[in-house]
């Protein structure tokens, strides 16, 4: 399955895109995905703070995706 | 009753179907505390002042910086060094008699923070930093004030309203603050400058439409917007019982907690115990690393992705554990392991910021 990733704020400042798309074989939850991210992708997003939406719903860890999806990276701002 | 005055100058408001004569009162008759006069505050509270909110609140610390001009339009150059509350409830008075003012030029804190937040019917947060915003989830959960949440980052700016009508709060949605070192504010990485208006502008809409019960608020959901692609993203969010729970049951000791500490900001010369309440708050946070100093059969156990137990025995080979950037909070019984190991790891290796458990975990959930 194709799964269209956006990120924001700060955490395109360690993928350096804002925009991408992963292949996935198989089905895996969110939890399994980030694990994912950050070791085979992105190892520096290692204790950074992020929710996952699933086209437009943040989920908890155990959603699982098993279809084309696209997938927003969310982390909290601080700026005022 | 509104005025003559009022009359002609809400006249705009008054024809509108769903705001009328009715919605003009509720305006006159809100207080609305806006937290931070700042790049959000600034265009909420023009709007809100325009608007005709019967009483605004204003809480800012700050001084005004000519770098603020860039974005913060209620000031000018005048301005430069004065109190950010006081000078902007000063412009907006000259915008807008018939709104009361009450002008607070002090930080918000956990000591003046519910007292505060009781005596309004809405807070907007337009702070610009993670401890205070924990600060202010906490301090509006626990007087069940609507919260009207804006945040930004460079070119993006984020936009939600917590805590309304059973809806999830700030910490539904980001229950772990950022790690800390990598925390930084509009001064250190910039900011376009209208994305403040566009922003904080968007938080003056959701609190007039809380306050005149019109409309479908964010509730429940988390606006984002990109300045550069032009593009909003709005995704559902939802409400976490727990978050709320673990909110609530620090009713007792809320004056006592340490925002800074959860956030992973430097807290050396701040207060070196902390509560169990709070420690609960500090479990799964990768910005602390919690130090259970006692044997495995000790009851209750403590349990959290950062949690590692030390015992007395194993202290002297595992020292290099303590050396790190987190904070290290030390837990035993009844804390007197926690004091000997604070004062030993000071001295061994020269760090000054270790907190305990007040009491040990004797007293911990009683």
């Amino acid at each position: 399955m194709n799964l269209n990733i956006k990120y924001f704020g700060r955490i395109v400042e360690i993928t350096g895109v804002d925009e991408e798309r992963l292949e996935c074989s198989d089905s895996i939850n969110l939890a399994e995905f980030r694990s994912l991210l950050l070791s085979r992708y992105y190892p520096d997003l290692k204790g950074e703070s992020f929710q996952i939406a699933v086209d437009q719903e943040v989920k908890s860890e155990d959603f699982r995706i098993d279809k084309d999806c696209e997938l927003a990276i969310l982390p909290p701002f601080a700026g005022g | 009753m509104l005025s003559r005055d009022e009359n002609k100058r809400y006249s705009r408001h008054v024809i509108l179907d769903k705001v009328g004569m009715e919605g003009q009162l509720k305006l006159k008759a809100a207080k609305v505390l806006v937290i931070g006069a700042g790049g959000l505050g600034c265009p909420t509270l023009q709007y809100l002042t325009a608007a005709g909110v019967g009483t605004i609140g204003i809480i800012d610390f700050d001084k005004i910086d000519i770098s603020n001009l860039q974005r913060q339009i209620l000031f000018t150059p005048q301005d430069l060094g004065k109190n950010k509350a006081e000078i902007a409830a000063e412009h907006l008075k000259q915008l807008n008699e018939h709104v009361i003012f009450q002008v607070y030029p002090e930080r918000l804190t956990t000591e003046n923070a519910l007292e505060l937040f009781a005596a309004y019917d809405l807070v907007i947060d337009g702070t610009d930093n993670f401890s205070t915003r924990y600060l202010v989830n906490d301090a509006a959960v626990l007087t069940n004030k609507p919260l009207v949440y804006g945040s930004i980052y460079k070119f993006q700016g984020q936009v939600s309203v917590f805590n309304y009508e059973n809806g999830p709060t700030y910490r539904c949605v980001f229950p772990i603050p950022p790690k800390a070192g990598t925390i930084k504010n509009c001064s250190e990485i910039g900011v376009i400058g209208v994305l403040s208006g566009i922003i904080g502008t968007q938080q003056a809409n959701e609190a007039i439409k809380i306050t005149l019960g019109i409309g479908t608020t964010l509730s429940g959901h988390l606006l984002i917007y990109d300045a550069l692609k032009a593009t909003y993203m709005k995704v559902a969010v939802k409400k976490s019982d727990d978050e709320v729970q673990k909110t609530l049951d620090l009713k007792a000791s809320f004056k006592t907690q340490d925002y800074d500490l959860f956030c992973g900001v430097n807290t050396a010369e701040k207060s070196h115990e902390i509560t169990g309440e709070y420690l609960k708050q500090l479990l799964n946070n990768d910005n602390i690393r919690i130090v259970d100093l006692r044997e495995e059969w000790e009851e209750p156990q403590l349990e959290g992705s950062n949690v590692e137990r030390i015992i007395m025995s194993e202290l002297q080979e595992k020292m290099d554990r303590f050396k790190t950037d987190k904070t290290v909070v030390l837990v035993c019984q009844t804390g007197t392991r926690s004091n000997n190991v604070k004062q030993l790891v000071e001295q061994t290796l020269q760090q000054s910021d270790i907190k305990e458990l007040k009491g040990g975990m004797e007293n911990y959930g009683k």
